[in-house]
């Protein structure tokens, strides 16, 4: 509900959710960004038996979440920081990626205002 | 005889909660080691397609049969007490024990043959169930509960005919390699009308409020924790497989119009038990809507949780209703927590747990189904009725609240009041502390992968909101004074469309029956009592009667009959030569 409203001026421009980043990433940038880099190993994964959709760029605190799950079960509300540090990194990845869906529209926008469409 | 009945319940009891915590040990196992055990033997093979029994073990069969047995434990208990007039308890129990065991077939079997063994027995027991009060009132709900499941009976025989192109009836290994197959889509769809009638899905809830004609222990198991969840435990095995299918997104809004038609119904309602079934039809419709979004974990952690504080708020049902002089109609009750503090006290527990209030049961699930929905990219529409369902849930809890203890007792049967019953006490408090602890200890227990929910504050405090509205609005509804009688009247159409769960029992009933039995008695009137008994039964005899007759007359040689004849051949002679002339 909240993405669908947050989304909803991106569509005059032909963007929608699911789509992907099309513009330069240094674009506009007076400093090198750094593109997101994955911590854990595909190895740790396999052997964690993490599921496929899991494997994302946080999937380390996931795998220290989950040894301290195995270690500490059943009374797994020890594990309540490991928990809260893969879903902080989980929200920085989400904020990470609104900000780039939201740098997108503008960059279509103003690509518009430059060739005089909108 | 009363020892006899100590030792069945006392027995069944043992052996359950013994079960429960064997469960419990193993699906901690089972989770620690993410494992998964399977068994499979033979039973025939002929053509090319084998028919296996099979067993699966995971940890989320082995936390349903320890929530089931659990609550089936705690019943039987109870039932010792509930039932302790009853001249045929050893009957009671040994059915609610076939349940049970029918359940236990469903819940590990990752073959839809032995599926549907425990498909049809729970069909058939909560038959017999539902008519154990044998009068009209039970037959006529029986039927309907008994009629209603047996389509989906239909629809899982038509499953096993369409999987017989596999080779082998266990679905588990089709859901994913079979996923494009246009018969696996085939299939889905039977799958999920299946349990929609299972689960009590729009059309065919009319069968869930009918069914509270059964003894209350019977309802707090069945008709509120396990039976009804059958449909949603085998959607959310098959889960994976629905998800590109238009039927699920059907089902997401029949399931919707299911938690919202049963939140307004449950407002009208003024029978104890009616409006906690049909609070309980409200949650199906909650499960099967965040199941149909492709969620089936949160599903299965509401139908763990609903599953404890709506059994508790079924056996407090029990004890009002016994206090009450078999009494259920909510008007006649009031100030009921003077008399019974500490039911009154697990039933409000329970309410609230069943409201969402926050650390209680229901809030762990529902708290986080509501902002998965409210994350989630969704139609208007649907969002709206999630809302406006939970706001509804609050309604008709306060109002029930208001008028179980708040309001004044209304002298119906007070010289029934007695003290507590230590017997029912003792098992509601079981579980009393799972629907307090359940949802915390479920939520750290079975979620592996944390859900991040990143919400603007007000859509995120929107639960709060909606539940404080609900609330308000139930707690002026119940003091409404006579004077608005009036006022009801004008809108009297409306009501009732609203308070007969928008026409559903008359649809499953009359509607379906009506026009057949009416063209069946047109039948009768016209063709078999009309036409055919003219021209075949009684209309043959009658013309054979007649000519009979006629030519025995002929028979008998008289012969003022050949003289009569003779004249009028003469006759006809003489005036055919005239006339040629």
């Amino acid at each position: 509900m909240g993405q669908m409203l947050g989304s909803y001026d991106a569509k005059k421009v032909g963007l929608y959710m699911d789509d992907q980043p099309t513009f330069d990433p240094q674009a506009g940038f007076n400093y090198q960004r750094k593109p997101r880099e994955m911590v854990a190993r595909e190895a740790d994964l396999i052997s964690a038996k993490i599921p496929p959709k899991h494997r994302d760029y946080c999937a380390h605190y996931l795998l220290e979440y989950q040894s301290c799950r195995y270690k500490n079960m059943p009374m797994i509300y020890k594990c309540a920081h490991e928990k809260h540090a893969f879903l902080t990194c989980e929200k920085d990845d989400y904020e990470l990626r609104m900000k780039e869906f939201e740098r997108e529209r503008r960059l279509r926008l103003r690509e518009k205002r430059l060739v005089g469409a909108y | 005889m009363n020892n006899m009945k100590y030792s069945i319940c006392f027995i069944s009891f043992v052996f359950l909660f013994l079960m429960s915590m064997i469960n419990f040990f193993f699906m901690i196992y089972f989770i620690m080691n993410n494992m998964v055990i399977m068994m499979e033997w033979e039973i025939i093979s002929f053509n090319s397609m084998s028919i296996f029994m099979s067993i699966l073990l995971d940890w989320m069969s082995l936390l349903f049969m320890m929530f089931v047995f659990l609550i089936s434990s705690v019943v039987i208990y109870y039932s010792k007490s509930y039932m302790s007039s009853e001249l045929n308890l050893m009957r009671f129990i040994i059915l609610v024990l076939l349940f049970v065991f029918s359940m236990m077939l469903l819940i590990i079997s990752p073959n839809i043959i032995s599926i549907l063994l425990g498909w049809d027995g729970l069909g058939l027991v909560s038959y017999c169930l539902v008519i154990y009060y044998q009068n009209l009132k039970s037959y006529n709900a029986g039927m309907l509960t008994a009629l209603s499941n047996r389509i989906g009976d239909v629809f899982i025989l038509m499953v096993i005919a369409w999987m017989m192109n596999y080779g082998s009836w266990n679905y588990i290994f089709y859901l994913e390699f079979m996923n494009n197959d246009w018969e696996m889509n085939m299939i889905g769809s039977l799958i999920i009308m299946a349990a929609m009638t299972k689960s009590a899905q729009i059309p065919f809830s009319s069968w869930l409020p009918a069914a509270m004609a059964a003894p209350t222990p019977v309802s707090a198991l069945v008709h509120s924790s396990t039976l009804v969840t059958a449909g949603v435990y085998l959607l959310i095995r098959f889960n994976m497989m629905l998800l590109d299918l238009f039927f699920l997104k059907l089902l997401l809004l029949l399931s919707g119009l299911t938690m919202f038609m049963a939140g307004i119904s449950a407002n009208y309602e003024f029978d104890l038990k009616k409006i906690i079934a049909l609070s309980t039809l409200s949650q199906l419709g909650l499960m099967m809507s965040i199941l149909s979004m492709g969620l089936p974990d949160l599903a299965f952690f509401h139908l763990l949780t609903h599953a404890m504080f709506k059994a508790l708020l079924f056996m407090c049902a029990g004890v009002i209703i016994h206090m009450m002089n078999d009494m259920q109609d909510i008007r006649f009750m009031g100030g009921i927590s003077l008399y019974i503090p500490m039911t009154s006290l697990c039933m409000n527990i329970s309410n609230m747990a069943l409201c969402g209030i926050p650390f209680l049961a229901g809030f762990y699930s529902k708290d986080l189904i509501l902002e998965l929905v409210s994350f989630s990219n969704l139609n208007l529409s649907i969002f709206f009725l999630y809302y406006f369902s939970t706001g509804l849930t609050m309604f008709y809890t306060f109002r029930l609240v208001m008028y179980l203890m708040v309001n004044d007792y209304n002298l119906m049967s007070i010289y029934n009041l007695y003290d507590e019953d230590y017997v029912m006490l003792k098992s509601m408090m079981v579980l009393l502390f799972m629907s307090i602890i359940s949802g915390s200890f479920l939520s750290w227990l079975i979620f592996s992968y944390p859900y991040m929910i990143y919400l603007p504050f007000n859509l995120k405090m929107m639960v709060i909101y909606v539940s404080l509205i609900g609330g308000l609005l139930g707690y002026f509804i119940s003091n409404m004074g006579i004077y608005s009688v009036n006022k009801f009247i004008m809108t009297y159409n409306l009501s009732n469309f609203l308070c007969l769960m928008w026409f559903m029992p008359n649809l499953s009933t009359y509607g379906l029956s009506y026009y057949f039995l009416n063209f069946g008695q047109n039948l009768l009137k016209n063709i078999d009592l009309g036409w055919s008994e003219l021209y075949s039964g009684f209309g043959m005899v009658k013309i054979l009667k007649k000519y009979s007759g006629f030519y025995n007359i002929y028979q008998m040689n008289n012969f003022k009959i050949y003289l009569f004849s003779f004249i009028i051949w003469m006759m006809m002679i003489l005036f055919m030569l005239l006339f040629n002339n």
